[in-house]
């Protein structure tokens, strides 16, 4: 998997590209374990050319998702292939995770509130 | 601890096949020159009745057992000539949900689960613990890490062995019997939770089954095996509107689950003439 930044009005946007499998997950988790540590205030994952994300890549979704509850970080998901999506929602993390249908729309989410 | 293999598959969006599989036992074939191949996103239900030689081939299929003679071609790889290391590589990318689930009786649900994982992946302690959430999630069973197998009923069993042998995500399930001894409401609920596996998430499934209902509401294909005189050929084979539109009498006896018919339930009276008089 690939996964490339871009930063945008304060929003750190992480554009992932490929499979994330049991594999490619670790690299994953680097890179978000480097945003949990430096606190990143709002982060959209964009998985828009993201073919296929196993249990470990969704493992590694939650793991964020709770270290940046602890700063009060904002998360959101946007663009899943459905086959993606079904993976996400048969394990409920649909209403877990604010999930959007584009960058725009999650960018407007998060751009919403506070940091 | 070994990495996960990588995904290749020589024989395109074949998935499994099976070419003049032969399983004898003291001579006689349970299993006679068997071909057929299962499909990506395929949901590939195996019917037989009793001793028609469903559990030898999925023995076989799962590399558990070594055929008479014949291959099987799992991911493109033959598994009849594979070495242990290969097989043990091959095993990988497939999940197996055993008839009677197969726990371990002296670890938690949690633990079974996490077994794989902890065996076959170098996946962090805690997202194993995630995932081992996601999965009791998946089949329903939300909170229940702590228990132990016997303190579960038949069904929930079924769906911790279901659970399992998701563990790892594998691209191709085998299921034994996976609804045998449940009731009308868990056998809706075990065909649901394929149905969400292949459907939505893309596993291809091969299962094993004697249940009508079940195998019509999950396959997209199906394989019937004979038995008594027509032990170890293939019946039938299709969609399964194919199966339900096939004459055969010995298929159609098995769909409609009738006492007569070609399935025989006793020995005619010249053969069992012969078998009381036959030496040895």
């Amino acid at each position: 998997m690939e996964i490339r930044e871009k930063n945008d009005d304060s929003i750190t946007i992480l554009i992932l590209s490929g499979e994330i499998d049991l594999n490619q997950s670790p690299v994953l988790r680097t890179t978000l374990r480097e945003k949990a540590k430096a606190k990143t205030p709002r982060l959209i994952l964009d998985f828009a050319a993201v073919a296929y994300v196993d249990s470990s890549g969704l493992a590694t979704l939650i793991e964020y998702y709770q270290s940046s509850k602890a700063y009060s970080g904002k998360m959101a998901i946007c663009s899943l292939a459905p086959r993606v999506r079904s993976s996400f929602d048969l394990v409920r993390l649909s209403e877990v995770f604010s999930i959007f249908p584009d960058q725009a729309e999650a960018r407007k989410a998060l751009a919403g509130g506070p940091a | 601890m070994s990495p996960a293999p990588k995904k290749t598959n020589p024989s395109g969006d074949v998935i499994l096949e099976v070419r003049d599989l032969v399983q004898s036992y003291n001579g006689r074939a349970v299993l006679n020159g068997l071909n057929f191949k299962v499909r990506k996103g395929e949901t590939f239900v195996i019917m037989g009745g009793s001793g028609c030689g469903k559990t030898t081939l999925l023995r076989i299929l799962i590399g558990a057992q070594k055929p008479t003679s014949g291959s099987v071609l799992l991911f493109g790889e033959d598994i009849t000539k594979a070495s242990p290391q290969e097989l043990d590589r091959i095993r990988l990318r497939f999940g197996m949900n055993f008839q009677f689930g197969a726990l371990f009786q002296s670890m938690t649900v949690g633990e079974n689960i996490a077994l794989p994982l902890q065996e076959h992946s170098q996946v962090d302690p805690s997202l194993i613990e995630m995932i081992v959430k996601m999965k009791l999630e998946l089949v329903g069973l939300t909170g229940f890490e702590n228990f132990k197998p016997a303190e579960l009923s038949g069904g929930m069993r079924k769906r911790v062995g279901l659970a399992r042998a998701l563990a790892l995500d594998p691209e191709l399930l085998f299921s034994d019997e996976p609804t045998s001894g449940l009731d009308p409401v868990m056998t809706a609920v075990v065909d649901q939770l394929t149905l969400d596996s292949t459907r939505k998430i893309g596993v291809t499934a091969v299962v094993v089954s004697h249940d009508m209902t079940s195998s019509f509401r999950i396959a997209t294909h199906m394989l019937m095996l004979g038995s008594g005189p027509r032990q170890g050929e293939i019946i039938a084979e299709g969609t399964p509107d194919q199966i339900r539109a096939n004459p055969d009498p010995f298929l159609q006896q098995f769909v409609r689950g009738e006492a007569d018919g070609p399935i025989a339930f006793r020995l005619s009276q010249d053969d069992y003439l012969k078998h009381l008089l036959q030496e040895g």
